[in-house]
């Protein structure tokens, strides 16, 4: 049994590689060593993923694998069994403090040694991409060191691991967090993606009463230039997770020194085409489909949990810059929208208010039968998945990422926010939606807090705006790209990263995104 | 008390401090060459000309002497009707009670700074405008005037006490040639930018750079050193004149280039002015 359009030829959920698969797997292994448009470490880390779908996956009920056949629940090319965690953010303050036994490294003395030790423990990230998905919260990690050397070196400094960063981990699921207190490093990295434009994901926990107003006006002039920073309602996630809480990857939260066993999700709209109406929906095929989501997301995080040896002999479990009680695991979702349009047969979700009050009875219902069932080695949300607007893939054809109205048919801005914004309190694992504005909004930053402001006050958690054209860096779904990459990508030439080669798919196969609405002002 | 509103915006970033919502009321006393909304200008008188033209049937005679009936579900939008007024006037503008403007601002509010009334020219209905707002400040919001200042000061000194800010036009320096763009001299103007700086209610001076009457030097440098005797700190802003949007002979016209724009911004700079800006 298999997926066909997501898993590879040789791939079996309940037997693994058989004996009259092994031809095809060495076509496709020849595939890959001869594939110029992949660079050595891409050709290898595709390989090393290949290899690991030789096995069986965990033995997952029937239906549970005929909803994972038919691409109703999707494991986002997770290995069949999960040897290390999908997703962790390492408590780099505690690194900086006490430095790490494992790597040899002392305590920070100055910025250089910081710097330093958090390119370290950067490679040794234990995660799906293999690179750090977190890189802290860098201004208040960094400022107390930013007067150990003088101004000038600081500020050349911390250009420079910025490029490295984006250098050394061009993945674009690597994510700095800043804010919500005003810092010398938060401002200099909000200048440094005005001008250099690295394509590091980046956050800004903002908070209106505490986040002082010339900090957040550079965040804005920031989004208006490269389109980062998110603005992410600190409050709000402050409040679900602790003020101590990272924003990682695509915009994925968890708390600090933990992190996520597996993120599996839910297609929303595949789900919607078992039901014949929003009643049947909402009472029987719901239930039933987050049953099968969640089997698999507890199967999966008792396996790393219990049986991967990670937790028992990482040494960023043993130095405690890993906690295993602030683990969790997701429960994601998409396509939201097609699942709305498809039972109110006209209505449209993001439009008309009969088909927005569906999406978020869908919603409540997720959330509600997601929080009765038990996930082991959850505690840090007391032993329950979390759940997540999943970003989409390149190969979601005809599904729209997340919890998000489809590019194209996105109504006015206040309607649009009215009508995303509330299903965000149960998206506590983290959610987006997209707002491109016209250039000339860089001129009034001020208007752009305006909208921020008037969005959380919905109940939003997180907004992703940007310039509707010209900036180099252009948003994909969850990450960012540069536009160069893409036209090269395009043109078959190499490129560094996951992001340019997963972005180049997206944007080829979904060119739609290319043209959201742009928001006039 | 009633207004006659041309147009209502839910947001815009151009009209004032942060996002705000925009109401363009419909009457002007002048009539600039360039105007880019000239249906704004004159008011329906209620003639009935009109009526026939209208494809959707939308238009029907109102109380005597007043403007026509509107329907806006059988309008198709086509401004055939604008295009019939001997007058130019369009008579789908809609009266307002303060109470009714804010029904439509209240759920606005959560996303905007404020309210700018626009035009038209917002002055020649300063009496509504003591009524409103004090409803609009009552409701936590700012608001902000767009003004030619060509309107009475006694007009003004109605609104002050809820006004946070004046955004005011100087067209053109020299009288005789402000009056062959605009229809009207600029005398009154520069004595109303003098005593909207003395209550503090200057929020901005706008300087449209319009080919022929304003794109010289000569004339940025004079307004440039008036404002700034008056005060360095008032923000300026020289918007560049754009044909898009314009109707006869300015239509014709050519928009200034970037150089022009740069040396005029330095001249008003040159000039004393500290906070200087050009749109783009």
């Amino acid at each position: 049994m298999r997926n066909p359009a997501t898993m590879a030829a040789y791939e079996d959920f309940r037997t693994g590689l058989t004996a009259d698969k092994v031809d095809e797997l060495r076509t496709w292994v020849l595939g890959v060593l001869h594939d110029t448009t992949l660079t050595p470490d891409q050709r290898r880390a595709t390989l090393a993923t290949g290899a690991t779908k030789v096995l069986p996956h965990l033995p997952y009920s029937d239906a549970a694998v005929a909803a994972l056949a038919d691409g109703t629940v999707c494991m986002l090319g997770e290995a069949p069994l999960p040897f290390w965690p999908r997703y962790t953010a390492p408590d780099y303050a505690r690194l900086l403090a006490r430095g790490s036994e494992y790597l040899r490294l002392a305590p920070a003395g100055d910025l250089h040694e910081a710097l330093a030790s958090l390119l370290s423990l950067y490679q040794y990230s234990a995660t799906v991409t293999l690179e750090p998905v977190w890189l802290g919260n860098l201004d208040t990690l960094l400022e107390p060191y930013f007067d150990s050397v003088p101004e000038a070196e600081a500020r050349r400094a911390i250009k420079s691991f910025w490029t490295v960063v984006s250098r050394l981990f061009p993945s674009s699921f690597v994510h700095a967090n800043i804010g919500p207190t005003e810092t010398r490093v938060g401002r200099l990295l909000l200048e440094l993606d005005q001008t250099t434009g690295e394509p590091i994901n980046t956050s800004f926990k903002y908070d209106p009463a505490v986040t002082p107003e010339g900090f957040a006006l550079e965040a804005a002039r920031c989004a208006m230039a490269s389109a980062k920073p998110y603005f992410h309602n600190h409050a709000m996630s402050a409040q679900d997770w602790g003020s101590e809480y990272a924003i990682a990857s695509c915009y994925n939260l968890m708390p600090v020194g933990g992190g996520i066993h597996t993120l599996v999700r839910l297609n929303l709209g595949k789900v919607a085409a078992r039901a014949s109406s929003p009643e049947e929906m909402l009472n029987q095929t719901i239930p039933a489909a987050v049953s099968w989501l969640c089997e698999v997301v507890a199967a999966r995080s008792a396996f790393l949990g219990a049986e991967s040896g990670f937790f028992a002999h990482s040494f960023l479990v043993k130095e405690g810059f890993l906690q295993p009680e602030a683990f969790t695991a997701y429960a994601g979702i998409f396509g939201l929208a097609e699942a709305v349009n498809s039972l109110m047969g006209g209505a449209h979700y993001g439009k008309d208010a009969k088909a927005n009050a569906l999406a978020e009875a869908i919603m409540a219902k997720v959330a509600a039968c997601v929080a009765e069932i038990p996930v082991p080695f959850c505690d840090a949300t007391g032993g329950r998945a979390t759940l997540h607007a999943q970003v989409g893939i390149d190969s979601d054809l005809g599904y729209t990422p997340a919890a998000r109205v489809p590019t194209g048919e996105e109504p006015d801005l206040y309607a649009h926010l009215a009508a995303v914004s509330p299903h965000d309190r149960w998206l506590t694992g983290g959610v987006s939606n997209i707002f491109e504005f016209e250039e000339t909004a860089a001129d009034n930053p001020r208007a752009v807090l305006d909208i921020v402001h008037g969005a959380f006050s919905l109940g939003n958690r997180n907004l992703a705006l940007g310039p509707s054209s010209g900036g180099e860096l252009i948003r994909v779904s969850g990450y960012l790209m540069r536009r160069s990459d893409l036209a090269q990508r395009q043109s078959g030439e190499l490129v560094r990263g996951d992001g340019a080669l997963f972005g180049a798919a997206f944007f080829t196969n979904q060119p739609q995104h290319l043209h959201r609405r742009v928001r006039t002002v | 008390m009633r207004a006659l509103v041309s147009r209502l915006l839910t947001h815009s970033f151009v009209d004032g401090p942060g996002n705000r919502a925009v109401i363009f009321l419909q009457g002007c006393q002048i009539a600039c060459l360039y105007c880019h909304n000239p249906q704004t200008q004159q008011v329906c008188n209620g003639c009935g000309v009109c009526v026939a033209g209208c494809p959707g049937g939308a238009l029907s005679p109102g109380a005597p002497g007043g403007p026509l009936s509107w329907d806006p579900d059988l309008c198709q939008g086509c401004d055939q009707c604008i295009t019939i007024c001997p007058n130019s006037a369009d008579p789908r503008a809609l009266s307002y009670s303060p109470a009714e403007l804010m029904d439509w601002l209240r759920p606005l509010s959560r996303f905007v700074s404020g309210v700018t009334v626009s035009g038209g020219e917002p002055m020649l209905q300063a009496a509504f405008l003591a009524e409103f707002f004090p409803l609009v400040r009552q409701a936590g919001l700012s608001t902000m005037i767009e003004t030619n200042g060509l309107v009475p000061w006694d007009a003004y000194e109605r609104i002050l006490p809820w006004l946070d800010g004046a955004l005011v036009d100087l067209k053109v320096w020299e009288s005789d040639r402000h009056q062959a763009l605009t229809g009207m001299g600029n005398e009154l103007l520069k004595a109303n930018l003098r005593r909207l700086v003395a209550a503090g209610k200057l929020a901005e001076v706008r300087m449209p750079i319009i080919p022929g009457f304003s794109d010289t030097a000569a004339h940025v440098q004079a307004a440039a050193a008036y404002l700034a005797e008056l005060d360095p700190m008032i923000p300026v802003k020289l918007l560049r004149f754009r044909t898009h949007g314009t109707h006869g002979v300015a239509a014709g016209w050519t928009a200034p280039d970037e150089g022009l724009m740069a040396e005029l911004m330095e001249v008003a700079q040159g000039a004393g002015l500290r906070v200087v800006t050009r749109s783009r």
